[in-house]
Protein backbone atom coordinates (compact mmCIF):
# COMPACT_ATOMS: atom_id res chain seq x y z
CA UNK A 1 0.00 0.00 0.00
CA UNK A 2 2.68 2.23 0.98
CA UNK A 3 4.80 1.06 -2.33
CA UNK A 4 1.35 2.15 -4.46
CA UNK A 5 0.75 5.52 -2.78
CA UNK A 6 4.77 6.28 -3.72
CA UNK A 7 4.60 5.21 -7.20
CA UNK A 8 1.27 7.16 -7.07
CA UNK A 9 3.09 10.41 -6.63
CA UNK A 10 6.09 10.04 -8.14
CA UNK A 11 3.86 9.37 -11.08
CA UNK A 12 0.87 11.11 -11.05
CA UNK A 13 2.01 13.56 -13.62
CA UNK A 14 1.90 10.75 -16.38
CA UNK A 15 -1.17 8.86 -14.93
CA UNK A 16 -4.27 11.17 -16.29
CA UNK A 17 -2.76 11.98 -19.57
CA UNK A 18 -2.31 8.52 -20.15
CA UNK A 19 -5.40 6.99 -18.99
CA UNK A 20 -7.21 9.57 -21.05
CA UNK A 21 -4.77 9.04 -23.90
CA UNK A 22 -5.53 5.32 -23.77
CA UNK A 23 -9.32 5.44 -23.18
CA UNK A 24 -9.45 8.10 -26.16
CA UNK A 25 -7.62 5.98 -28.42
CA UNK A 26 -10.09 2.55 -27.49
CA UNK A 27 -12.83 4.91 -28.12
CA UNK A 28 -11.31 6.07 -31.59
CA UNK A 29 -10.52 2.50 -32.29
CA UNK A 30 -13.22 0.79 -31.67
CA UNK A 31 -16.20 2.96 -31.45
CA UNK A 32 -15.89 5.71 -33.85
CA UNK A 33 -13.46 4.67 -37.00
CA UNK A 34 -16.24 1.98 -37.07
CA UNK A 35 -18.89 3.76 -37.22
CA UNK A 36 -17.42 5.79 -39.21
CA UNK A 37 -16.83 2.64 -41.92
CA UNK A 38 -20.38 1.94 -41.48
CA UNK A 39 -22.01 4.94 -42.32
CA UNK A 40 -20.45 5.35 -45.33
CA UNK A 41 -21.35 1.77 -46.34
CA UNK A 42 -24.64 2.18 -45.07
CA UNK A 43 -24.58 5.89 -47.67
CA UNK A 44 -23.87 3.64 -50.29
CA UNK A 45 -26.87 1.01 -49.42
CA UNK A 46 -29.16 3.64 -49.57
CA UNK A 47 -28.06 5.28 -52.23
CA UNK A 48 -28.54 1.72 -54.25
CA UNK A 49 -31.81 1.38 -52.45
CA UNK A 50 -32.76 4.57 -54.29
CA UNK A 51 -31.58 3.84 -57.65
CA UNK A 52 -33.76 0.47 -57.47
CA UNK A 53 -37.20 2.67 -56.09
CA UNK A 54 -36.18 5.21 -59.16
CA UNK A 55 -36.16 1.79 -61.46
CA UNK A 56 -39.24 -0.15 -60.13
CA UNK A 57 -41.36 2.86 -60.35
CA UNK A 58 -40.61 3.90 -63.95
CA UNK A 59 -41.10 -0.04 -64.55
CA UNK A 60 -44.24 0.43 -62.96
CA UNK A 61 -45.63 3.51 -64.76
CA UNK A 62 -44.74 1.67 -67.94
CA UNK A 63 -46.27 -1.44 -66.98
CA UNK A 64 -48.94 0.77 -66.23
CA UNK A 65 -49.19 2.33 -69.67
CA UNK A 66 -49.74 -0.40 -71.21
CA UNK A 67 -53.37 -1.21 -72.49
CA UNK A 68 -55.05 -4.12 -70.94
CA UNK A 69 -57.56 -4.71 -74.07
CA UNK A 70 -54.88 -4.46 -76.63
CA UNK A 71 -52.78 -6.49 -74.72
CA UNK A 72 -55.34 -8.95 -74.68
CA UNK A 73 -55.97 -8.92 -78.54
CA UNK A 74 -52.15 -9.54 -79.19
CA UNK A 75 -52.27 -12.42 -77.10
CA UNK A 76 -55.37 -13.92 -78.90
CA UNK A 77 -53.61 -13.22 -82.37
CA UNK A 78 -50.06 -14.88 -81.32
CA UNK A 79 -52.22 -18.13 -79.45
CA UNK A 80 -54.38 -18.45 -82.92
CA UNK A 81 -51.60 -18.32 -85.26
CA UNK A 82 -48.91 -20.93 -83.07
CA UNK A 83 -51.37 -22.91 -80.71
CA UNK A 84 -51.09 -23.77 -77.53
CA UNK A 85 -52.70 -27.49 -77.96
CA UNK A 86 -52.62 -30.19 -80.61
CA UNK A 87 -56.30 -29.68 -83.08
CA UNK A 88 -55.69 -32.03 -85.73
CA UNK A 89 -59.29 -31.69 -86.70
CA UNK A 90 -59.33 -27.57 -86.72
CA UNK A 91 -55.94 -27.72 -88.30
CA UNK A 92 -57.56 -29.70 -91.06
CA UNK A 93 -60.25 -27.98 -91.75
CA UNK A 94 -57.69 -25.09 -92.34
CA UNK A 95 -55.51 -26.46 -94.71
CA UNK A 96 -59.15 -27.70 -96.46
CA UNK A 97 -60.00 -24.28 -96.47
CA UNK A 98 -56.93 -23.01 -98.05
CA UNK A 99 -56.76 -25.78 -100.68
CA UNK A 100 -60.29 -24.73 -102.09
CA UNK A 101 -59.67 -21.43 -101.63
CA UNK A 102 -56.14 -22.31 -103.59
CA UNK A 103 -58.41 -23.76 -106.80
CA UNK A 104 -56.98 -27.49 -106.13
CA UNK A 105 -58.35 -30.31 -105.53
CA UNK A 106 -57.68 -32.52 -102.08
CA UNK A 107 -57.31 -36.33 -102.94
CA UNK A 108 -55.41 -37.00 -100.18
CA UNK A 109 -53.69 -36.81 -96.58
CA UNK A 110 -52.04 -38.42 -94.05
CA UNK A 111 -50.99 -37.46 -90.62
CA UNK A 112 -47.60 -38.09 -89.37
CA UNK A 113 -46.00 -37.74 -85.70
CA UNK A 114 -44.98 -34.74 -83.66
CA UNK A 115 -41.41 -33.77 -83.59
CA UNK A 116 -39.75 -30.89 -81.53
CA UNK A 117 -39.49 -27.70 -83.44
CA UNK A 118 -37.02 -24.99 -83.68
CA UNK A 119 -37.68 -22.64 -80.35
CA UNK A 120 -38.98 -25.19 -78.28
CA UNK A 121 -42.38 -25.84 -80.36
CA UNK A 122 -43.73 -29.06 -80.99
CA UNK A 123 -45.49 -30.32 -84.60
CA UNK A 124 -46.78 -32.79 -86.41
CA UNK A 125 -47.06 -33.55 -89.78
CA UNK A 126 -49.53 -33.37 -92.68
CA UNK A 127 -48.66 -34.92 -95.97
CA UNK A 128 -51.41 -33.33 -98.51
CA UNK A 129 -51.79 -34.96 -102.15
CA UNK A 130 -53.86 -32.12 -104.25
CA UNK A 131 -55.03 -31.75 -108.12
CA UNK A 132 -55.00 -28.91 -110.31
CA UNK A 133 -53.44 -26.22 -112.35
CA UNK A 134 -49.97 -25.71 -111.33
CA UNK A 135 -50.85 -21.75 -111.14
CA UNK A 136 -53.07 -23.23 -108.44
CA UNK A 137 -50.05 -24.69 -106.16
CA UNK A 138 -48.52 -21.54 -106.63
CA UNK A 139 -51.48 -20.11 -105.25
CA UNK A 140 -51.36 -22.20 -102.07
CA UNK A 141 -48.04 -21.91 -101.19
CA UNK A 142 -48.81 -18.11 -101.05
CA UNK A 143 -52.10 -19.08 -99.01
CA UNK A 144 -50.07 -21.04 -97.01
CA UNK A 145 -47.90 -18.20 -96.01
CA UNK A 146 -50.66 -16.15 -95.21
CA UNK A 147 -52.42 -18.52 -93.25
CA UNK A 148 -54.32 -17.90 -89.47
CA UNK A 149 -51.79 -20.79 -88.47
CA UNK A 150 -47.90 -21.80 -88.92
CA UNK A 151 -47.55 -24.01 -91.80
CA UNK A 152 -44.28 -24.99 -93.15
CA UNK A 153 -43.85 -26.67 -96.26
CA UNK A 154 -41.26 -29.07 -96.29
CA UNK A 155 -41.28 -30.35 -99.69
CA UNK A 156 -43.34 -30.10 -102.75
CA UNK A 157 -43.28 -32.70 -105.00
CA UNK A 158 -45.14 -32.13 -108.29
CA UNK A 159 -46.50 -34.90 -111.62
CA UNK A 160 -48.01 -33.24 -114.36
CA UNK A 161 -50.56 -34.79 -115.59
CA UNK A 162 -50.24 -35.80 -119.84
CA UNK A 163 -50.33 -32.47 -121.75
CA UNK A 164 -51.10 -29.31 -120.19
CA UNK A 165 -51.17 -27.08 -116.84
CA UNK A 166 -52.64 -30.01 -114.51
CA UNK A 167 -50.79 -31.19 -112.04
CA UNK A 168 -50.53 -33.65 -109.02
CA UNK A 169 -48.60 -32.72 -105.93
CA UNK A 170 -47.60 -34.00 -102.75
CA UNK A 171 -46.53 -31.66 -100.02
CA UNK A 172 -46.05 -32.56 -96.51
CA UNK A 173 -46.67 -29.61 -94.30
CA UNK A 174 -45.61 -29.09 -90.52
CA UNK A 175 -47.73 -28.03 -88.46
CA UNK A 176 -46.55 -25.94 -85.24
CA UNK A 177 -48.05 -25.65 -81.38
CA UNK A 178 -46.43 -24.20 -78.58
CA UNK A 179 -47.46 -25.14 -74.87
CA UNK A 180 -47.88 -22.32 -72.60
CA UNK A 181 -45.11 -22.76 -69.90
CA UNK A 182 -45.00 -19.97 -67.21
CA UNK A 183 -41.90 -17.65 -67.16
CA UNK A 184 -40.50 -16.97 -63.31
CA UNK A 185 -39.80 -13.21 -63.46
CA UNK A 186 -37.28 -10.88 -61.63
CA UNK A 187 -39.06 -7.79 -59.65
CA UNK A 188 -35.85 -6.01 -61.10
CA UNK A 189 -35.68 -7.19 -64.79
CA UNK A 190 -36.20 -4.89 -67.14
CA UNK A 191 -40.00 -4.58 -68.92
CA UNK A 192 -39.72 -6.06 -72.25
CA UNK A 193 -41.80 -3.74 -74.20
CA UNK A 194 -42.79 -4.70 -78.12
CA UNK A 195 -40.63 -3.23 -80.45
CA UNK A 196 -41.92 -1.61 -83.47
CA UNK A 197 -40.67 -3.94 -85.58
CA UNK A 198 -42.39 -6.23 -83.24
CA UNK A 199 -46.12 -4.15 -83.47
CA UNK A 200 -45.80 -4.35 -87.33
CA UNK A 201 -45.38 -7.91 -87.70
CA UNK A 202 -48.32 -8.30 -85.03
CA UNK A 203 -50.68 -6.06 -87.47
CA UNK A 204 -49.50 -7.88 -90.21
CA UNK A 205 -50.06 -10.90 -88.29
CA UNK A 206 -54.04 -10.04 -86.97
CA UNK A 207 -55.02 -9.19 -90.72
CA UNK A 208 -54.44 -12.99 -91.34
CA UNK A 209 -57.11 -14.30 -89.07
CA UNK A 210 -60.41 -13.79 -90.62
CA UNK A 211 -62.67 -12.87 -88.12
CA UNK A 212 -62.08 -9.52 -85.90
CA UNK A 213 -61.06 -10.54 -82.77
CA UNK A 214 -62.50 -7.03 -80.67
CA UNK A 215 -65.93 -8.52 -81.57
CA UNK A 216 -66.15 -12.47 -81.34
CA UNK A 217 -69.87 -12.89 -81.89
CA UNK A 218 -70.47 -11.85 -85.54
CA UNK A 219 -73.25 -10.15 -86.14
CA UNK A 220 -74.17 -11.41 -89.33
CA UNK A 221 -74.87 -14.45 -88.51
CA UNK A 222 -72.09 -15.93 -91.35
CA UNK A 223 -69.26 -18.84 -90.71
CA UNK A 224 -67.39 -17.35 -88.57
CA UNK A 225 -63.25 -18.92 -87.86
CA UNK A 226 -63.03 -19.87 -84.72
CA UNK A 227 -59.45 -18.98 -83.21
CA UNK A 228 -57.67 -21.14 -81.63
CA UNK A 229 -56.02 -19.51 -79.09
CA UNK A 230 -57.42 -19.50 -75.22
CA UNK A 231 -58.04 -15.53 -74.31
CA UNK A 232 -55.91 -16.07 -71.44
CA UNK A 233 -52.94 -18.20 -72.28
CA UNK A 234 -52.33 -19.23 -68.76
CA UNK A 235 -55.30 -20.68 -67.87
CA UNK B 1 13.76 54.20 -14.18
CA UNK B 2 14.41 50.77 -14.52
CA UNK B 3 11.92 48.76 -12.21
CA UNK B 4 13.27 45.69 -10.64
CA UNK B 5 11.13 42.47 -9.05
CA UNK B 6 12.43 40.35 -6.87
CA UNK B 7 11.19 37.32 -6.07
CA UNK B 8 11.34 36.80 -1.86
CA UNK B 9 9.59 33.37 -2.56
CA UNK B 10 12.11 30.33 -1.28
CA UNK B 11 13.12 28.27 -4.68
CA UNK B 12 11.24 25.08 -3.47
CA UNK B 13 8.11 26.73 -3.41
CA UNK B 14 8.62 28.13 -7.02
CA UNK B 15 9.91 24.64 -8.19
CA UNK B 16 6.79 23.17 -6.54
CA UNK B 17 4.22 25.88 -8.31
CA UNK B 18 6.32 25.02 -11.76
CA UNK B 19 5.60 21.58 -11.21
CA UNK B 20 1.74 22.28 -9.93
CA UNK B 21 0.95 24.18 -13.44
CA UNK B 22 2.59 21.74 -15.24
CA UNK B 23 0.04 19.16 -13.44
CA UNK B 24 -2.70 21.83 -14.69
CA UNK B 25 -1.63 21.96 -18.22
CA UNK B 26 -1.97 18.74 -19.05
CA UNK B 27 -5.24 17.63 -17.09
CA UNK B 28 -7.12 20.39 -18.96
CA UNK B 29 -5.22 18.72 -22.24
CA UNK B 30 -6.66 15.52 -21.44
CA UNK B 31 -10.14 17.00 -20.11
CA UNK B 32 -10.06 18.80 -23.77
CA UNK B 33 -9.46 15.54 -25.23
CA UNK B 34 -11.82 13.95 -23.50
CA UNK B 35 -14.89 16.25 -23.85
CA UNK B 36 -13.77 16.40 -27.81
CA UNK B 37 -13.49 12.93 -28.00
CA UNK B 38 -17.65 12.51 -26.31
CA UNK B 39 -18.56 15.11 -28.85
CA UNK B 40 -17.76 13.02 -31.61
CA UNK B 41 -18.51 9.68 -30.25
CA UNK B 42 -22.27 11.50 -29.83
CA UNK B 43 -22.22 13.02 -32.70
CA UNK B 44 -21.71 9.79 -34.43
CA UNK B 45 -24.11 8.24 -32.84
CA UNK B 46 -26.47 11.15 -33.76
CA UNK B 47 -25.46 10.57 -37.37
CA UNK B 48 -26.14 6.76 -37.33
CA UNK B 49 -29.44 7.20 -35.43
CA UNK B 50 -30.73 9.38 -38.66
CA UNK B 51 -29.11 6.97 -41.21
CA UNK B 52 -30.87 4.55 -39.62
CA UNK B 53 -33.72 6.08 -40.14
CA UNK B 54 -33.44 7.72 -43.57
CA UNK B 55 -32.12 3.55 -44.10
CA UNK B 56 -35.89 2.17 -42.68
CA UNK B 57 -37.92 4.78 -44.82
CA UNK B 58 -36.19 4.14 -48.20
CA UNK B 59 -36.54 0.35 -47.23
CA UNK B 60 -40.49 1.10 -47.07
CA UNK B 61 -40.49 2.77 -50.15
CA UNK B 62 -38.99 -0.26 -51.82
CA UNK B 63 -40.99 -2.53 -50.60
CA UNK B 64 -43.94 -0.18 -51.97
CA UNK B 65 -42.61 0.29 -55.19
CA UNK B 66 -42.46 -3.87 -55.27
CA UNK B 67 -45.75 -4.52 -54.79
CA UNK B 68 -46.28 -1.83 -57.22
CA UNK B 69 -44.65 -4.14 -59.63
CA UNK B 70 -45.99 -7.19 -58.64
CA UNK B 71 -49.24 -6.44 -58.79
CA UNK B 72 -48.03 -6.01 -62.47
CA UNK B 73 -47.23 -8.95 -62.96
CA UNK B 74 -49.55 -10.83 -64.84
CA UNK B 75 -49.24 -8.38 -67.32
CA UNK B 76 -45.20 -8.39 -67.68
CA UNK B 77 -45.81 -12.07 -67.79
CA UNK B 78 -48.39 -11.53 -70.34
CA UNK B 79 -45.74 -8.78 -72.47
CA UNK B 80 -43.04 -11.38 -72.14
CA UNK B 81 -45.14 -14.17 -73.72
CA UNK B 82 -45.83 -12.05 -76.30
CA UNK B 83 -42.61 -11.38 -77.30
CA UNK B 84 -41.19 -15.12 -77.18
CA UNK B 85 -44.41 -15.94 -79.40
CA UNK B 86 -43.86 -13.52 -82.02
CA UNK B 87 -40.01 -14.48 -82.04
CA UNK B 88 -41.24 -18.20 -82.59
CA UNK B 89 -43.81 -16.98 -85.22
CA UNK B 90 -41.02 -15.14 -86.87
CA UNK B 91 -38.60 -18.14 -86.89
CA UNK B 92 -41.04 -20.55 -88.10
CA UNK B 93 -42.84 -18.50 -90.60
CA UNK B 94 -39.29 -18.04 -92.51
CA UNK B 95 -38.53 -21.93 -91.98
CA UNK B 96 -39.83 -22.65 -96.03
CA UNK B 97 -38.84 -19.60 -97.11
CA UNK B 98 -36.11 -21.52 -99.60
CA UNK B 99 -38.79 -24.08 -100.56
CA UNK B 100 -41.53 -21.35 -101.84
CA UNK B 101 -38.50 -18.93 -103.27
CA UNK B 102 -37.14 -21.55 -105.85
CA UNK B 103 -40.28 -22.89 -106.41
CA UNK B 104 -41.53 -19.54 -107.67
CA UNK B 105 -38.29 -18.54 -109.27
CA UNK B 106 -38.32 -21.40 -111.56
CA UNK B 107 -41.99 -21.64 -112.48
CA UNK B 108 -41.16 -17.70 -113.23
CA UNK B 109 -37.98 -18.27 -115.57
CA UNK B 110 -39.55 -21.20 -117.65
CA UNK B 111 -40.27 -19.91 -121.00
CA UNK B 112 -43.39 -20.41 -122.17
CA UNK B 113 -43.13 -23.53 -124.76
CA UNK B 114 -41.03 -25.42 -122.11
CA UNK B 115 -43.29 -28.25 -120.21
CA UNK B 116 -42.53 -29.61 -117.32
CA UNK B 117 -42.77 -33.45 -116.37
CA UNK B 118 -42.35 -34.01 -112.69
CA UNK B 119 -40.73 -31.15 -110.14
CA UNK B 120 -39.56 -31.53 -106.60
CA UNK B 121 -38.05 -29.44 -104.12
CA UNK B 122 -36.17 -31.18 -101.03
CA UNK B 123 -35.64 -29.49 -97.49
CA UNK B 124 -33.08 -27.89 -98.40
CA UNK B 125 -34.68 -25.36 -101.19
CA UNK B 126 -33.04 -28.03 -104.05
CA UNK B 127 -35.05 -28.24 -107.22
CA UNK B 128 -35.42 -31.50 -109.59
CA UNK B 129 -36.60 -30.83 -112.41
CA UNK B 130 -38.00 -32.86 -115.67
CA UNK B 131 -38.99 -31.09 -118.78
CA UNK B 132 -39.67 -31.24 -122.13
CA UNK B 133 -38.48 -28.94 -124.75
CA UNK B 134 -39.44 -28.21 -128.43
CA UNK B 135 -36.04 -27.02 -129.13
CA UNK B 136 -32.74 -26.52 -127.63
CA UNK B 137 -33.25 -22.98 -127.65
CA UNK B 138 -36.01 -22.50 -125.29
CA UNK B 139 -33.50 -24.71 -123.03
CA UNK B 140 -30.33 -22.93 -123.59
CA UNK B 141 -32.69 -19.69 -122.71
CA UNK B 142 -33.75 -21.71 -119.67
CA UNK B 143 -30.43 -22.49 -118.35
CA UNK B 144 -28.64 -18.94 -118.61
CA UNK B 145 -31.99 -17.00 -116.96
CA UNK B 146 -31.33 -19.97 -114.27
CA UNK B 147 -27.58 -19.01 -114.16
CA UNK B 148 -27.89 -14.99 -114.39
CA UNK B 149 -27.30 -13.76 -110.76
CA UNK B 150 -29.00 -10.93 -112.03
CA UNK B 151 -32.02 -13.02 -112.92
CA UNK B 152 -31.90 -15.76 -110.81
CA UNK B 153 -31.41 -13.07 -107.35
CA UNK B 154 -28.25 -14.51 -106.61
CA UNK B 155 -29.75 -17.37 -104.88
CA UNK B 156 -28.64 -20.43 -107.63
CA UNK B 157 -25.45 -22.06 -106.75
CA UNK B 158 -25.42 -24.26 -109.72
CA UNK B 159 -27.23 -25.88 -112.37
CA UNK B 160 -26.54 -29.76 -112.63
CA UNK B 161 -28.16 -31.26 -116.38
CA UNK B 162 -28.41 -34.66 -115.57
CA UNK B 163 -29.99 -35.69 -119.02
CA UNK B 164 -30.79 -35.17 -122.34
CA UNK B 165 -31.65 -36.82 -125.15
CA UNK B 166 -34.35 -36.19 -128.18
CA UNK B 167 -37.70 -38.09 -127.39
CA UNK B 168 -40.41 -38.82 -129.18
CA UNK B 169 -42.19 -35.87 -131.15
CA UNK B 170 -38.77 -34.60 -131.37
CA UNK B 171 -38.91 -33.18 -128.17
CA UNK B 172 -35.68 -32.80 -125.97
CA UNK B 173 -36.33 -34.75 -122.47
CA UNK B 174 -34.11 -33.03 -119.69
CA UNK B 175 -33.41 -33.41 -116.11
CA UNK B 176 -32.19 -30.66 -114.40
CA UNK B 177 -31.02 -30.78 -111.02
CA UNK B 178 -30.68 -26.70 -109.43
CA UNK B 179 -28.95 -26.37 -105.97
CA UNK B 180 -29.42 -23.28 -104.43
CA UNK B 181 -27.14 -20.99 -102.28
CA UNK B 182 -26.96 -21.71 -98.68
Amino acid sequence: MEQLKTLYLKYRLFLWPIVSGLACLIILGFLVIPEMFSYFKTQGHISDIRNRIEVLEAKAATLESIDDSSNNQNLQVVSTILPADKDVPQTMAVLQDIITKSGLILKNTNYGASNKGAKNSDSFKMSISVNGPISAVRNLLINLADAPQVFQVEAINIQFQNAGSMVEADIPIVVFYQGTGRTSISVDAPVNELSETDKDFLAQLSKLIPTPLSNPSSASGSSVYVPLGKSDPFE
Amino acid sequence: MIKLSVNLLPREIIIQRTHNSKILFINKLSIVALVLLVFFTSSAFTIRFAQSKELSGNEKNLALAQEKVTGQQVKEQNLIFLKQRLDTIKTLKSGDTKIKTIFALVAYLLPGDIQVTTASVDKAGNMSIALNSPSLLSLETLISNLGDREKNNDLIERVDMDSLYLGRESMYKVSLKITQKK
